[in-house]
């Protein structure tokens, strides 16, 4: 408690300007939403395999409405990439059936474990920062996305 | 001061280090053990950057949270907290570098935003505190 009052003006500005910087991170994000790398072929692909994610949402969300509480979320931040993206590319993969909702879950947590490891491919392989930027983003938001579905699986 | 996205991120891995003790000093069992596993995963990291960066980075003696942290509720919020923060901090590491570096700036993106799904984060599309 006596702590922090023996700390100096001078870390407490540091710290300032750092740990409470979320005001400062918000408007990176929105920055990025709102200029997508267009006409970039890394770019082209990573959008034709979120269609494909987002496809995948779709028909299992069709096939299990019991899941779409807990899914429609994810699915909407993967249209959040698709935007962020500003290219739209073809769905190159049918969505998969699953014969019950655990595995439809489970099938995801599998498919956004696999997307974030190419999100990372790709982030190396981007040339334009700006992109390896959101690339980095879409990466972390897809590796948070597998343990969220796993925590369903074990309610 | 402007810091280098490589001197924000060892700045940023100093504030995890020192969350992570006060953070650990509000948990118990096998929370504490989860607290462990992140403050060893963070010194990592850090030690890494600061083995890359051309200068040493001093972390401060001390930091002000956004919220008081008292009991091991605000505690884990404060675990979401730094740890969505870095993937933020990553993401700029990860603009400014290429090859090897930049895969290694993702990884801890990933693992940032992965840790703070199992503090009790909720997910997000662009990962920011």
């Amino acid at each position: 408690m006596g702590f922090e009052q023996q700390v100096s003006r001078r870390a407490v500005l540091v710290a300032a300007s750092g740990i409470a910087g979320a005001g400062v991170l918000a408007a990176c994000g929105d920055g990025i939403a709102a200029s997508g790398p267009a006409d970039d072929p890394i770019a082209t692909e990573v959008a034709a395999a979120e269609q494909a994610l987002i496809a995948q949402y779709q028909a299992f969300i069709a096939a299990f409405p019991q899941l779409n509480a807990e899914l429609a979320p994810i699915l909407d931040q993967h249209a959040d990439h698709l935007k962020a993206l500003g290219v739209t590319g073809p769905s190159t993969q049918a969505p998969v059936a699953a014969s019950d909702a655990r595995t439809a879950v489970a099938v995801l947590a599998d498919a956004e474990r696999e997307a974030a490891k190419s999100r990372r491919t790709s982030c190396v392989a981007a040339t334009n920062p700006e992109l390896a930027r959101l690339l980095a983003l879409i990466a972390a938001s897809e590796a948070s996305h597998a343990p969220a579905l796993t925590k369903m699986l074990a309610t | 001061m402007s810091l280098t996205p490589i001197e924000a991120a060892i700045s940023g891995e100093d504030a995890c280090i020192y969350a992570y003790g006060v953070i650990g000093s509000q948990v118990r069992g096998t929370t504490t053990d989860r607290a462990r596993k992140a403050l060893a995963d963070h010194r990592a990291w850090r030690d890494r950057l600061q083995s890359q960066a051309p200068v040493i980075v001093a972390a401060s003696i001390a930091y002000d949270f956004p919220f008081p942290v008292e009991d091991a509720a605000s505690a884990k919020l404060l675990a979401v907290f730094v740890e969505n923060r870095m993937v933020g901090q990553y993401a700029d590491l990860a603009a400014s570098t290429a090859g090897t570096a930049r895969e290694d700036a993702v990884t801890a993106a990933m693992e940032c935003a992965t840790r703070a799904i199992a503090w009790g984060g909720i997910t997000q599309a662009f990962p920011q505190a």
